[in-house]
């Protein structure tokens, strides 16, 4: 090039777009660049392909093609498989679940009473949507509040004074704690939520029983049909283990989370070894505590039913991991936050109720839905002490004559509720996520 | 100098820039003929045609999504083109990994992120690239590296890492670590954008301490005062294409583009 | 109101324990404590009325009766007329197993598929999807079950079965049957030929790697260090006339003898646990990979460096320090899920312990609570050793040296005052790693004496009566007690950085303090094993205290020193 050619450039007019060389794009294209690209690539896409080649079509032939949804055992299944399809074939047999469905549903629960616990479950979708979506009025979660007590008292049955007793015992202890006792000891937060406590406790020991009894005597018995624990089972049990777990681990692990942050070391030791301790042992022996040791702790002569302890124990279990994951909101909150608080004058108690917490359990909301995907697969264990859910349903139904052998599809089958149920609540999480993100 | 046109100028004033004097070589340093890019359907870079001759200092400016840092990323093969040659040092930029590995030896590179390596210490991140690619003695690359920290004025920070520095510290250390290559060819993609004001000098000094000692640059930026007197070329892009480019002065006073003239008004004087 | 602290003339009133700042997180913590001591109380009165209404007591003499049960897959001698306590270990030894071929296996399956969940091949990144979420979402448990059933019903018998994979492995729905090696004279040289190439071969690493400082020029390492190591290996076993054999499995009447047998239960447990653990440790790597900015392989790519050399010195790095933790996790919950063996009989720990041992000698407590110490245990080592790496690998930010700090020795009147808390990035500061060796010969003497300790305390046979309590040894739980505390202490001086002259120190004064609690009782120093722990222990600790005084080390914590004469 001459070195005085002139620098002044203008270019004469817009370069229209035009289309990419036909070989590096479109389906041929992108073939090559994503499944034949370069030697490696090329043998792993053939041998993926074969992989699915030789695993998928058998499947959906055994399972949908072959399979039998109508008869009365396992060899009636296999009967039909072979009148239809020739000797040698092999079907699969979903006449079992067809027939056992409710089995897996509900357990033993009595038929007629089956609307009760689809009730609740309906319910559950209610009272879960203002935590879930925080368009839902505020309102809404007094009803998430009682939910769990609505729920109890229309699976188990009762006396609804019981229940409603019960639930009373709260607005007791608010009004004597600070309505009454204000004018002992004036506006003191802290005096009045224990007092608010103190009576709350006093009330369901004392109070409930005799009152219930009385009103049962006097206005006869209201309510729904008892029902035992041992005949919840199946998906109902899971269900009920698993949302009672998480909801009642909530509370508890905020405090947790809290105490565990807490500059006062003998608050944030205990809170570390309750952590630390449920963490570090497995599920399963916490359930064999729960069915073993629990009654040597309670007062001589008091025991529990078993679900019931079962329940307890998996709740305990469940809030040392929301402790966790609550501290892990709490820690993301900047610091600014508790600064801002505080120069406005407000103390601990409405900081955290007001500022802290609301934005730490936002934060919070994609692990505490991990935690409880991970609580749901893990109530399977309670099989393993005897209890009936869906994987505990197994052995009884393969000892059954009719269905003596039966291997996969009854796996298959509960493998894939829970996979369907874990795997949108996953989905969903990362919805929340994803949101979560662009929101702020 | 109040010239309207340079109102939000991060130029230093102690320090009065001179490049009348410096020369452009007659050799090529990099040429580029009918480059195309495409990113899937979108036409990002459209008959591109530049030549870039040894100690050239060349500004490109446009707006954002004008494919202006495709360009640079292009010529050390950050990026992929489609169609058409880049030359860089007589070497021909295709997929021989020879040729690429060639060419990153001679050209460097500065980010907008700086993208130092965090879990290096700052000496280590220098000579990384010196011991593994031109397989230099360990001393003898610290030693070098010294020298250009020095010359970016930070020989104190070479034992901290980078998270202990601030941002107009790490981007001069981006400028050392790529210095250390011993490049002859130096690609700047928006150095000053993700800084403070108060740091941009800094950056923008040792730039001009590197334009006068003939350094081959080219350098993406909306530092128009840093155009001005430091570029020999300005070099407009807008959607893919070169619409214009000019000696600075005339590209400044006097566009002859609309599209120049629309971009102009929006980025001086405001 | 503004109450300055210093208002002569006030003096104390009940409600400035609420109040004041000064006495309110005090006086909180003293009812905390108070109501939590209440509560505690209350439940081991409970605990103890019931005990003694089932005529139960709380002693672990049980331990050591015959346990009248057979284990069929164990890794040590045992016979059904073993002790309880033999069971235990033998189960705590099959939960180790299952655990570190599962971690192994686990490790392997899911980084392959992490790495290539992140293939620009679209049909493998799918398949790999496809196992994540399909595994990640089934609970384990179900997983386990029907791998278990598998294997038992889709496995021949004994009589029918056929070797695979060129005569190596023989799967019945017995078990699996491996050959296992034979060794004959010579082969005691082939393993120390093989030993004496392993340093070689990091000799030659390190010359390699003095060399590339100096002169700049790289050999190929790994595959020198591969050549010397097989190379120098198979020589010798040639040489020595193949002394290492391997003993295949033989059928004989309806069962195979020789070899190694693994039990279909072991292998359906940790087959199933390593998918399922592989497919979170799956999105671990992927997510770990991800988390590295583009930037930084940019960066290194405009520099020159090959992909290879890119990924090996700047991303795996950087991203080990986001997949480590995680992966710590994932090992920890594979191990805790191993307790799972239950449900297929495989005897674990929890088989054993939770399992036969519980149900036959109904002592729910003491077994419940040795098995959970156990797990216990493990997880907290675990944990800790996460926290150990945390602090080792974490990225420096922009923190000030802090200074102040008092020492133990200070006390003592000798040796110079102020230590700094140092943090990882002080220039000043070193790895300190040419020291490790004779730290690790302490900690290695203090394990010692702790693991002596809790022997005595737990698993010395005693005479099969039911009148051994163990809190009628007192001294043994005060000394095991505050041997904890000790332990604790030099953790926490470990963490925090202290030189490791104060950590010995504060140690030490724990010991001191537990020997001289327990002297009064009398047997402390009774018997060999008592003896080594007492003496041997004090002996050790002082020593090293005198070492660190009277050398050349002050400035050493346990994992850095500080580098003299540097500038800051």
């Amino acid at each position: 090039m001459s070195s005085d050619r002139s620098i002044a450039f203008v270019a004469s007019g817009q370069i229209p777009p035009s289309a990419p060389p036909a070989n590096l794009t479109g389906p041929i294209g992108w073939v090559r660049e994503n499944l034949f690209d370069g030697i490696l690539n090329s043998i792993l896409t053939l041998a993926s392909i074969a992989i699915i080649v030789m695993v998928v079509p058998p499947i959906i032939d055994w399972a949908f093609l072959k399979g039998v949804w109508n008869a009365g055992s396992l060899g009636e299944c296999r009967e039909i498989v072979v009148a239809t399809h020739g000797e040698g074939a092999s079907g699969a047999c979903w006449a079992v679940i067809h027939e056992r469905i409710y089995q897996f549903l509900f357990g033993f629960y009595p038929p007629e009473l089956y609307w009760r616990p689809i009730l609740a479950f309906m319910l559950l979708f209610v009272a879960i949507a203002p935590v879930l979506f925080s368009s839902a009025p505020r309102q809404m979660l007094w009803f998430s509040l009682a939910y769990p007590l609505i729920a109890f008292f229309l699976i188990w049955g009762g006396s609804i004074w019981g229940t409603l007793l019960f639930l009373a015992g709260p607005v007791v202890g608010y009004l004597v704690g600070f309505r009454a006792g204000r004018f002992a000891y004036g506006d003191n937060f802290i005096v009045g939520a224990a007092v608010t406590v103190l009576a709350t406790v006093l009330w369901w020991l004392f109070a409930v029983t005799p009152i219930a009894d009385a009103l049962t005597s006097t206005i006869g018995f209201v309510g729904f049909e008892p029902v035992e624990s041992d005949r919840l089972g199946g998906f109902l049990l899971s269900i009920t283990i698993g949302v009672i777990g998480i909801s009642g681990s909530l509370p508890i692990g905020i405090v947790l989370a809290l105490g565990r942050q807490s500059s006062m070391f003998a608050i944030k030791t205990m809170c570390v070894v309750f952590i630390e301790f449920i963490r570090g042992v497995p599920l399963i022996t916490l359930l064999f505590v729960a069915s073993v040791l629990l009654n040597y702790f309670l007062p001589p002569g008091t025991s529990f039913d078993l679900v019931l302890r079962v329940v307890i124990m998996v709740t305990l279990f469940a809030s040392a991991y929301m402790a966790e994951v609550i501290r892990g909101g709490l820690a993301a909150l900047p610091s600014g936050q508790y600064e801002a608080a505080d120069a406005l004058g407000l103390n601990y108690w409405q900081a955290t109720r007001l500022i802290i917490m609301p934005q730490a359990l936002k934060v919070a909301i994609p692990g505490i839905v991990s935690n409880f995907i991970g609580l749901f697969k893990d109530t399977t264990l309670v099989s393993v002490i005897g209890l009936l859910d869906p994987v505990g349903l197994l052995n009884p139904i393969r000892a059954d004559s009719a269905w003596n052998g039966i291997l996969w599809e009854l796996y298959m089958f509960v493998a894939l509720f829970f996979w369907v149920f874990c795997f949108s609540m996953s989905r969903y999480s990362m919805y929340l996520e994803k949101k979560l993100k662009t929101d702020r | 100098m109040s010239d309207p046109l340079m109102a939000d100028d991060h130029m230093p004033e102690d320090h009065p820039v001179d490049l009348s004097k410096m020369h452009v070589s007659d050799e090529v340093a990099i040429q580029i003929n009918n480059m195309n890019k495409w990113y899937g359907e979108f036409h990002v870079l459209r008959d591109i045609n530049l030549t870039v001759n040894r100690g050239e200092r060349i500004v490109i400016c446009g707006p954002s999504g004008s494919g202006k840092s495709t360009l640079i990323r292009c010529i050390n093969r950050l990026e992929e083109h489609q169609k058409g040659d880049i030359i860089v040092n007589d070497v021909e930029l295709n997929s021989d990994l020879k040729n690429i590995d060639k060419i990153r030896a001679e050209v460097g590179m500065v980010f907008q992120h700086f993208n130092l390596f965090p879990h290096l210490t700052i000496l280590e991140n220098c000579t990384l690239a010196p011991i593994w690619v031109r397989k230099t003695p360990k001393k003898e690359a610290e030693a070098d590296a010294m020298l250009l920290l020095e010359r970016v004025k930070i020989p104190e920070q070479a034992h901290k890492f980078p998270g202990q520095l601030s941002g107009g510290q790490q981007q001069r250390v981006a400028i050392a670590r790529s210095l250390c290559m011993k490049p002859r060819i130096m690609l700047f993609d928006e150095p000053t954008s993700a800084l403070d004001p108060e740091m941009i000098k800094e950056v923008l000094d040792t730039m001009i301490g590197l334009a006068e000692e003939g350094m081959t640059m080219l350098v993406v930026t909306h530092e128009m005062g840093f155009a001005r007197q430091v570029a020999n070329r300005v070099i407009f892009m807008d959607e893919g294409q070169i619409v214009e480019e000019n000696e600075p002065e005339e590209f400044f006073h006097n566009p002859k583009s609309e599209r120049t003239k629309l971009f102009l008004s929006q980025i001086l004087g405001h | 109101m503004s109450v300055t602290t210093e208002n002569p003339g006030v003096s104390f009133r009940i409600d400035m324990l609420w109040n004041d700042s000064r006495y309110r997180s005090t006086f909180l913590q003293i009812v905390a404590l108070v109501l939590v001591m209440l509560a505690i109380l209350w439940l081991v009165n409970n605990v103890a009325q019931n005990l003694a209404a089932l005529g139960k007591d709380f002693s672990f003499g049980f331990m050591s009766w015959p346990s009248s049960y057979d284990i069929n897959q164990r890794l040590i001698e045992y016979t059904s007329r073993s002790s309880h306590s033999t069971a235990a270990v033998v189960g705590l030894l099959n939960t180790l197993l299952v655990a570190v071929f599962g971690c192994i296996l686990a490790t392997l399956i899911g980084v392959t598929a992490g790495v290539l969940r992140l293939s620009h091949n679209w049909i493998v990144s799918k398949l790999m999807t496809v196992y994540i979420e399909g595994i990640r979402n089934i609970p384990v448990l179900i997983q386990i079950l029907l791998l278990s059933a598998v294997l038992d019903e889709a496995l021949p018998h004994p009589k029918n079965a056929e070797a695979i994979l060129g005569g190596f492995l023989t799967p019945t729905n017995r078990g699996f049957y491996f050959p296992g090696p034979v060794f004959s004279d010579g082969s005691l040289y082939v393993v120390l030929a093989f030993i004496a190439s392993v340093c070689v071969a990091v000799w030659f690493g390190r010359w390699s790697v003095r060399r590339q400082q100096a002169t700049g020029e790289q050999l190929p390492d790994f595959w020198i260090k591969l050549g010397i190591i097989a190379g120098t290996t198979v020589l010798a076993y040639l040489v020595m006339g193949m002394p290492i054999g391997l003993e295949y499995p033989e059928l004989k009447g309806f069962n195979f003898q020789g070899g190694i047998y693994a039990r279909t239960s072991l292998i359906a447990l940790t087959l199933a646990l390593s998918i399922y653990t592989g497919a979170f440790i799956a999105e671990n790597v992927r997510a770990g990979i991800q988390a590295i900015s583009q930037g930084q392989t940019e960066a290194a790519y405009a520099l020159g460096l090959r992909p290879g050399r890119t990924m090996r010195l700047i991303v795996l790095p950087q991203a080990l320090r986001i997949i480590i933790p995680p992966q710590i996790s994932q090992y920890l919950n594979l191990t805790k899920n191993s307790s799972l063996a239950l449900a297929i009989g495989y005897m674990d720990a929890a088989g054993t312990l939770g399992g036969i041992t519980l149900n036959q000698t109904g002592k729910e407590f003491q077994t419940l609570m040795l098995l959970m110490g156990f797990y216990l245990t493990i997880s907290l080592s675990i944990s800790f050793v996460m926290n150990l790496y945390n602090e080792q690998v974490k990225l420096v930010e922009r923190t000030s040296v802090t200074g102040g700090g008092f020492s133990v020795l200070a006390l003592f009147g000798g040796v110079s005052g102020k230590w700094e808390v140092l943090k990882k990035g002080d220039a000043r500061m070193q790895p300190n790693f040419g020291v490790a060796g004779w730290l690790n010969l302490v900690v290695l003497l203090y394990g010692a004496t702790f693991a002596m300790m809790l022997y005595y305390v737990f698993l010395e046979p005693r005479e099969a009566s039911n009148s051994y309590y163990l809190w009628s040894t007192g001294h043994q739980v005060i000394t095991l007690l505050l041997t904890v505390f000790s332990a604790a202490a030099m953790m926490t001086c470990i963490f925090k950085h202290y030189r490791f002259i104060d950590m010995a120190a504060i140690e030490l004064v724990f010991f001191i303090l537990a020997v001289l609690i327990g002297l009064p009782f009398g047997d402390m120093t009774v018997g060999v094993p008592n003896s080594v722990i007492v003496f041997g222990g004090l002996a050790a600790r002082l020593a090293i205290i005198g070492y660190t005084v009277f050398g050349s080390r002050p400035n050493v914590t346990f994992f850095y020193r500080v580098r003299e004469g540097s500038h800051s």
